[in-house]
C-alpha cells in the first residue's frame, strides 16, 4: 500500500546523505579519526503528564546516530494508553509508535562543543486499539435527560494503525560531558489512518488527536539522552 | 460541534387520524405533550402532525397528552408508547453515536382510561429517520 512507496522514499533521501557525509569525511580523515556516537534518551513530557492524571501513561524512548556534524539517523519510539472523552464519547487508546528519519543540524560549533540547532523529518507509523468505554447518544433536542450508554456499540477495535510524516524542529545542548537535554517541536500530516468498524480513529499514539476533516498535528518532546561515542577500528588504525 | 442539521436519533412522527373517516387527517387544538417523568412540556401542537422523542435508555416512553388544563382540574391521558430493537450507529467524531429502533406492537399502551386517544396503528415501524409519518392516532 501506501508504505510500500514511503520506504523506498525514505532510502533514497537517506543513501545520498551518507554518501555525502562518507567522502567528506576522507577528506578531513587524515587530521582527525571519525567519531561516531550513539546517543540514547528518555521524553520527560510523558512521564511527567503520566504522573499528573489517571487518564495517561506514556513512555518514549529516543535515539540518534551521529554520521557527522551535521547528520543523525534518529528514532523514536514510544508507548502511550490515553483515555479522552471527545465530544459524547469516551474511549481508550492504547498502542505504541515508531518513528524513524533524519535530522540535520545548523549549528556551527566551536571545537569541542556538541551542541545541535536541528531540522529533521520522520516517518512514523502507530500501531493501536480503542476501547470505547461509554457514550451519550446524538439528539437534536435536548427535552428528554441524557443518559449514557454502556453497551450496544462500547468496546474494544482491535488492531488498528496510523501513519504519518513528521517536520520537526529542535535544538539540543550538552550539559554535561555526553549528557545532552533536547526540546523538539514537531508538525504531522496524516498519511494513512485505517478506520475501525462502527466508530473513528479519532487518536493515534505519537500523532495525538485526529480530527474528522484535518489531516495535521502537532507535538512536543523534552528529551534527556546520553552520548556514547565510538570509532570503527578501521578508522581508528588508519588514524594511528 | 456537530453540524446543524446533521441527523441525530430520530422521533417518533405522528400522523393524527378522523377516527369517523380513518382515510382523513384530523388536527388537534392546543394539545400538549408532556413525557411524565419531566417538568416541563414538550411541546403544545395545533395541526395534524408532530414528532415526540423517545427514551431510549429503556423499551418505553410514556407521554401525558393534556387535553384542557385549569388551576384544579387537568384533563390528561397517558400514553405508554412501545418501542425497541434499538441499534446505534457511528457517524463522525463531533456527532459521536446515534439510534434506530422500532415501534413494537402493540405501539402504544394507554395507562387508565382516555377520553380523546381512541385507537393507533403502526405506518412505519423502523424508526430511522423523521422523513415520513410511522405512527397513526385516531381520535
Amino acid at each position: 500500500m501506501k508504505n510500500k512507496h514511503i520506504w523506498p522514499f525514505i532510502i533514497s533521501l537517506i543513501v545520498p546523505l551518507l554518501c555525502f557525509s562518507q567522502e567528506k569525511n576522507e577528506v578531513g580523515e587524515e587530521k582527525a579519526p571519525k567519531v561516531y556516537a550513539l546517543r540514547l534518551g528518555l521524553d520527560l513530557i510523558k512521564p511527567a503528564l503520566t504522573q499528573f492524571g489517571e487518564d495517561y501513561q506514556g513512555l518514549e524512548l529516543v535515539g540518534d546516530l551521529r554520521l557527522n556534524n551535521r547528520i543523525y539517523v534518529a528514532a523514536e519510539l514510544g508507548s502511550e494508553r490515553k483515555t479522552q472523552q471527545s465530544e459524547q464519547i469516551n474511549f481508550t487508546t492504547n498502542g505504541s509508535y515508531i518513528k524513524l528519519g533524519v535530522d540535520y543540524n545548523f549549528f556551527n560549533n566551536w571545537k569541542g562543543m556538541n551542541n545541535a540547532l536541528y531540522a529533521g523529518f520522520r516517518l512514523s507509523r502507530s500501531l493501536h486499539t480503542h476501547q470505547v468505554n461509554s457514550y451519550t447518544l446524538y439528539q437534536t433536542n435536548q427535552y428528554l435527560p441524557i443518559f449514557t450508554t454502556e453497551g450496544y456499540l462500547t468496546g474494544e477495535r482491535a488492531q488498528l494503525s496510523s501513519s504519518w510524516f513528521e517536520l520537526l524542529f529542535g535544538t539540543k545542548v550538552e550539559l554535561f560531558p555526553n549528557f545532552y537535554a533536547g526540546i523538539s517541536i514537531r508538525m504531522h500530516a496524516l498519511l494513512n489512518n485505517n478506520q475501525p468498524q462502527d466508530f473513528g480513529n479519532l487518536h493515534a499514539p505519537g500523532f495525538n488527536k485526529i480530527t474528522d476533516d484535518n489531516k495535521f498535528g502537532a507535538g512536543i518532546n523534552y528529551t534527556i539522552a546520553y552520548a556514547f561515542p565510538f570509532r570503527f577500528k578501521k578508522e581508528k588504525a588508519k588514524a594511528e | 460541534m456537530c453540524n446543524e442539521g446533521t441527523p441525530g436519533t430520530p422521533r417518533v412522527v405522528i400522523r393524527f387520524y378522523d377516527h369517523n373517516s380513518p382515510n382523513d387527517y384530523k388536527s388537534v387544538e392546543g394539545l400538549t405533550f408532556k413525557e411524565v417523568n419531566q417538568e416541563n412540556a414538550y411541546r403544545r401542537i395545533t395541526g395534524d402532525s408532530t414528532a415526540l422523542p423517545m427514551d431510549l435508555s429503556q423499551n418505553f416512553t410514556r407521554y401525558a397528552v393534556i387535553i384542557s388544563s385549569t388551576e384544579s382540574v387537568t384533563i390528561a391521558d397517558t400514553l405508554q408508547f412501545n418501542h425497541g430493537d434499538r441499534s446505534d450507529a457511528y457517524s463522525r467524531r463531533a456527532c459521536g453515536f446515534s439510534a434506530e429502533y422500532r415501534l413494537m406492537n402493540p405501539p402504544i399502551t394507554v395507562i387508565g382510561s382516555p377520553t380523546w386517544y381512541i385507537r393507533s396503528t403502526i405506518l412505519l415501524d423502523s424508526i430511522r429517520n423523521e422523513e415520513q409519518a410511522h405512527l397513526a392516532i385516531y381520535h
